[in-house]
């Protein structure tokens, strides 16, 4: 049993990842936006990230920054709108990254190599 | 139409006449001379002829006169000879004198050079005196020596009348000289004219000559300055000043000038409209990219929920059906959205990577990604490309074009149809890459918008997934590597997509 925080600012988003991350049998956090995230991380340690780039108050690059100074082990999993971001986020430090929208399966192969390569 | 003409002549300056009125008076003005100076000669040569003619009749009245005074002398010598000697020997050159003197003074009588009064003064002594010498012939005379009186009366009477005669013939001799001079004079004076004349004429001539050239070398110079102006036209730079005037030539700059004024301010039209037409299509770019990225969060929702609905075991299976539906409909989304991306994308400048690329390898590498989209369609992909043929290209960028042609040759294929991919010498050391399918071809009406953004040709033909931006980013792919893009087709046979690049020499590999 592993724990994947999502933070995501679409609450439809975060309600389809916890469906999908649930039922494949994970403990799900949530998060709406950076800050409430890195707060859910502080609060309970979790086993993956999975992070959305634009969002309010603390957009994904700052959450990310903030991870890789702080949770050195942490994998994160970037889900990326825009074009090009994906590049961006892998040379910032994500582990991988997905483009919105996403292959339910193909995101849960990924989340699941993540957390056993660093398992 | 005349009266027209000559108020029109009035008001203009000289400049401003019409061309033709203008060769016309530098033509006339010398033909004018010319006629004159050749009527003239012909006048003088005229009166130098009937002066000859009369000079000959002058000279010939006094070879008469001179012929006529010998003869009276003879006449007169032989008969005083006859009546002094009685020898009838002296009385020949009487005869002879008969004979011709009345001829000689006929025709002395009727010169022109002779007057009425002289002629009446010669006809009258030369009548006397044949009278007298015949009446001499028939005196009586005595044996040699003895002269009557009445023959002495008569020889003196005789003299006196010839004294008269021979001062007459001397005095229409002296007329005969003055006339002849006279007529040496007006000729000379006549031929002196005709030089004279000829000596203008010539000249006037040619100074028409050279105004002629100078005025034909100036309308040479202004339409090659006309004709300087309409190649700057065309090639849209500012003209050079010509002289205001109103003749043809002037109104021909007028309108280049004008010409010019317009295209300079449609140019600035242009440029402005062509500015704008830019910045609305940056604005509406960004605004697609805007668009595209805003649809893909609920997209997410959707795909996401749908595949979740689609993954489950507890609906009925028309509820699993419309699940699948939405997950269909929104892939189909997300197709659309990742074209309208790649649309913005190829907008911005291109990073090229070129090298000498084998045909072969991108058609291999095509046919292998999109080898299942056929399959699924049962569209055959035949690549039949020489291994040796190379191209100078970006092999990422060829291959992308490359899948965007196979995938629209099998989108709008039928089912059972078949895709060729080859390759060919293009012209001028370029390679043509081609793509031709069985499809159902294209329309010639639309074949010229295939390649510009957002032009669906199938918009009545049927569903078939895409934006119709794969074609226009193609051309941007292809004009970036230096090359060229287009399409040969007949509607109802399938077309053929090519693409020209410039050609490469083989690499050898080590």
């Amino acid at each position: 049993m592993s724990t994947v925080l999502v933070i995501d600012d679409d609450p439809l988003i975060r309600e389809v990842l916890r469906i999908l991350l649930t039922r494949a049998g994970h403990l799900v956090a949530l998060a709406g936006d950076g800050e409430e995230g890195i707060e859910r991380l502080h609060a309970m340690p979790a086993d993956l990230m999975i992070l959305d780039v634009r969002m309010p108050v603390l957009d994904g690059f700052g959450v990310l920054a903030h991870v890789r100074a702080r949770c050195v082990g942490l994998p994160v999993l970037m889900l990326t709108a825009e074009p090009h971001s994906g590049a961006r986020a892998v040379e910032a430090g994500a582990d991988a990254y997905m483009r919105k929208p996403f292959v339910n399966d193909e995101l849960l192969g990924c989340v699941e190599r993540l957390i056993a390569g660093a398992g | 139409m005349p009266a027209r003409l000559l108020t029109a002549l009035r008001l203009r300056r000289p400049a401003d006449l019409p061309l033709r009125f203008k060769g016309l008076s530098i033509i006339a003005l010398p033909l004018l001379v010319l006629v004159v100076s050749v009527a003239l000669s012909v006048r003088v040569t005229d009166q130098e002829n009937a002066y000859q003619a009369s000079t000959r009749t002058a000279l010939s009245t006094s070879t008469d006169v001179g012929q006529t005074l010998v003869s009276l002398l003879n006449a007169e010598t032989g008969v005083r000879g006859y009546v002094a000697t009685g020898d009838p020997s002296f009385l020949q050159p009487w005869q002879w004198a008969q004979a011709k003197l009345g001829l000689q003074l006929r025709s002395l009588a009727s010169s022109p050079a002779v007057t009425a009064a002289q002629r009446r003064a010669l006809a009258r002594p030369a009548a006397t005196e044949m009278a007298l010498l015949r009446s001499l012939m028939r005196a009586p005379r005595g044996a040699g020596t003895l002269v009557s009186l009445r023959l002495r009366r008569l020889l003196v009477k005789g003299k006196a009348v010839m004294d008269q005669l021979r001062r007459t013939v001397s005095v229409v001799q002296e007329g005969v000289q003055r006339f002849l001079s006279q007529r040496r004079e007006k000729v000379r004076g006549l031929r002196s004219t005709a030089l004279a004349i000829a000596v203008a004429g010539l000249s006037v001539g040619l100074i028409g000559v050279l105004i002629l050239y100078l005025f034909m070398s100036r309308i040479v110079q202004r339409v090659e300055a006309a004709r300087v102006n309409a190649h700057r036209l065309g090639i849209g730079e500012s003209l050079i000043e010509v002289p205001v005037s109103g003749d043809e030539i002037g109104r021909l700059s007028a309108e280049l000038t004008h010409a010019s004024g317009l295209l300079a301010s449609r140019g600035a039209d242009l440029v402005r409209a062509h500015r704008a037409a830019l910045s609305t299509a940056r604005e509406k770019d960004r605004f697609l990219s805007e668009l595209a990225h805003e649809m893909r969060t609920p997209l997410t929702a959707i795909a996401g929920f749908g595949q979740l609905l689609d993954a489950s075991d507890a609906l009925t299976s028309e509820d699993a059906e419309s699940a699948t539906l939405i997950v269909r409909a929104a892939n189909h989304l997300i197709t659309l959205t990742d074209e309208i991306d790649a649309s913005a994308e190829g907008e911005e400048t291109l990073a090229l990577n070129r090298e000498p690329t084998r045909v072969i390898d991108v058609g291999e590498e095509v046919c292998a990604l999109m080898g299942s989209i056929a399959a699924e369609k049962h569209v055959s992909l035949r690549l039949e490309v020489d291994p040796v043929v190379m191209v100078w290209a970006d092999p990422q960028r060829l291959s992308q074009v490359l899948i965007n042609l196979v995938s629209n040759a099998v989108k709008y294929n039928r089912v059972g149809g078949e895709v060729r991919i080859g390759a060919r010498p293009g012209v001028t050391d370029r390679v043509r890459v081609f793509v031709s399918d069985t499809g159902i071809g294209i329309r010639a009406e639309v074949q010229p918008r295939v390649f510009a953004p957002h032009d669906r040709l199938d918009a009545e033909a049927g569903p078939v997934p895409g934006t119709g931006i794969g074609l226009a980013l193609s051309r941007t792919y292809v004009e970036a590597m230096g090359g060229s893009i287009g399409l040969d087709s007949t509607e109802g046979q399938g077309p053929t997509f090519w693409v020209e690049l410039p050609g490469s020499e083989a690499v050898v590999a080590v």
